[in-house]
């Protein structure tokens, strides 16, 4: 080998073995390092409860949960004769198959009762789809949730995803109502439409689908209920303003707006994903809502009653402080109402609650209920005969989130 | 024939020295890492770019009004080459491939871009400010002077043509 062949051999073998060397990117320098700068690798899509739904029917308690564990995500049903102290063994309603749904706190699949009917509803996912979002899916069990088939969907238009669905049920129905863009793209900024449909045959068979409000808030939850009067009211986010507004179905689904809850004039041309509650204390005329806001003037959440029917609304109260965002209330007809929040802690969020005795009129101050050292979000409350029950999602460190209970 | 072979040798090593040089960087390409937004990371970005006008733009793949406002910023931003663009996904530890698709979409491949890693991200939200809890879309903009401008929501066409043409230098 002459000198500059072998010149040339020693340089190339030095180029290669700098190149070999692991590359090490030069980071700025974070203010705390609090992560490892590193490449994203995480899985960001937690173990456990990622999705629930609770509702009392006829004084039972029905749970829909909806699960991952290790890339797998499925639905299950319980329920309780005893006010939450015990609940059955949990059904799989898709026969222990895995399902492709995109469940998360905020858009949650829901259930709704008729008879010994049991419909659920969720959230398909659709991979390569903007948002991986997909049409709707049904299940239902025909026997009290012991076993589970699938069924018609509510809506007429699968060409898109819908979300955010409500629902309730009552002797005659299940209604349901959820979002979508089946008219196109609005004018208005970040909103779609809110549709209708009702199945009168515990969700076997679906009528065609209402539009009750053309321009509704995008992305935040809806919350809808029936009360004694088969009137279905809907707890919704409007746009111009982004305020809560309420309207009401009457027995010939004849849809009317009632009014805003919480009228402070919020214009949001994005994405809160923050809805609200409602509950009935019908002996004494009152309805009673907590909305959350995102006006700078307003933040947090609010409490406000109605004693006609949604008409006309309270002054609000205000729940915590400002960084109060997801919030339930439920009602019993004895005037006792507690309002449950989430609100930012140390730890990240946590789950508060307020109580009043006297049919929302004064309030006691705000009390922790989840754990230190938790973050605890998206707090479910409903009355049962003997008390409240509030259940919540909670994570110690994101990895894994697990369904929480107590009874108050 | 020595010669001969030493040099089909040395053709050979360059050959070779070329084509590993050039995996290596198309491995680098592709393994793109966006930079981890944690506490703190806020006040550093301000830091690193106090000497010219930038825009901070929030956004999440849940969020389909921060989709339109990226490819708004897509469109405009390559025409104002003084004000530069810094993203950042609020999507907790979100896969860069994801932020890499959606990017090279949007027509913002090679934008400074960080991806919130905590994985409760109200934490990052008080960080940035004590009175955001997570709307989106939010978008920061610093002029030349270093004046902040924080707007909520949608930002307006007419209103961000309107700022970038008041900061070209």
């Amino acid at each position: 080998m002459n000198k500059s062949s072998l010149l040339l051999f020693i340089t190339i073998c030095t180029l290669l073995v700098a190149c070999s060397s692991p590359v090490k990117q030069q980071r700025s320098v974070t203010a705390e390092p609090v992560q490892k700068a590193h490449k994203h690798k995480h899985q960001s899509l937690a173990n456990g409860t990622l999705s629930l739904d609770i509702i009392k029917h006829q004084g039972k308690l029905h749970l829909l949960k909806g699960t991952h564990q290790h890339g797998e995500k499925a639905l299950w049903y319980q329920s309780s004769d005893d006010q939450g102290k015990n609940w059955t063994a949990a059904v799989n309603i898709n026969n222990s198959k895995p399902i492709d749904a995109n469940l998360s706190r905020g858009n949650d699949a829901r259930l709704a009762v008729q008879g010994n009917n049991i419909v659920a509803i969720w959230a398909s996912r659709v991979e390569g789809a903007p948002h991986n979002a997909g049409p709707m899916k049904a299940a239902r069990s025909a026997d009290g949730g012991k076993s589970w088939q699938k069924t018609a969907i509510p809506a007429d238009w699968a060409k898109g995803p819908h979300a955010f669905y409500a629902m309730d049920g009552n002797d005659q129905s299940i209604n349901v109502v959820w979002l979508d863009s089946r008219n196109g793209q609005s004018s208005v900024k970040a909103s779609q439409g809110m549709r209708f449909s009702q199945s009168k045959d515990g969700g076997q068979s679906w009528s065609s689908n209402k539009t009750l409000d053309d321009i509704t808030c995008a992305c935040c939850w809806n919350t809808a209920k029936f009360d004694s009067n088969n009137h279905f009211y809907l707890l919704y986010r409007d746009k111009q303003p982004t305020d809560m507004a309420i309207g009401v179905l009457n027995q010939d689904q004849q849809w009317q707006r009632l009014s805003s809850v919480g009228a402070f004039n919020w214009d949001f041309p994005g994405c809160p994903h923050i809805g609200g509650g409602l509950a009935f204390q019908e002996d004494a005329g009152l309805m009673h809502s907590v909305i959350g806001s995102g006006h700078m003037e307003h933040l947090g959440v609010h409490y406000l009653r109605s004693n006609n029917k949604g008409k006309t609304w309270s002054a609000p109260v205000q729940l915590g402080d400002e960084s109060s965002i997801h919030a339930d209330i439920a009602s019993a007809e004895n005037g006792r109402v507690i309002a449950v929040w989430d609100m930012r802690t140390e730890d990240g969020l946590a789950i508060f609650y307020a109580e009043s005795n006297d049919s929302g009129l004064s309030w006691s101050e705000s009390k922790r209920l989840s754990k230190p050292g938790m973050r605890a979000t998206h707090p479910r409350i409903i009355s049962t005969d003997t008390g409240f029950l509030t259940l919540w999602t909670e994570s110690a460190t994101g990895k894994t989130q697990a369904l929480k209970m107590q009874t108050l | 024939m020595n010669q001969f072979f030493l040099n089909r040798f040395n053709k050979l090593l360059l050959i070779l020295f070329t084509v590993y040089c050039f995996n290596v960087a198309s491995v680098q390409a592709a393994e793109t890492s966006f930079k981890p937004f944690v506490k703190g990371s806020f006040a550093q970005i301000q830091q690193e770019n106090k000497d010219q006008p930038y825009i901070i733009a929030f956004w999440s793949v849940t969020c389909a009004y921060c989709m339109k406002e990226l490819a708004m910023f897509g469109q405009l931003m390559e025409k104002y080459p003084q004000v530069k663009l810094i993203t950042i996904t609020t999507d907790p530890f979100l896969e860069d491939e994801s932020v890499q698709q959606l990017l090279e979409k949007k027509n913002l491949t090679g934008t400074e871009t960080w991806v919130f890693a905590d994985n409760f991200a109200e934490r990052l939200y008080y960080d940035i400010n004590p009175r955001w809890r997570g709307e989106l879309p939010l978008t920061y903009f610093f002029d030349k002077n270093n004046v902040m401008l924080k707007h909520m929501g949608v930002v307006k066409e007419d209103e961000l043509l309107e700022w970038l043409n008041d900061n070209k230098k």
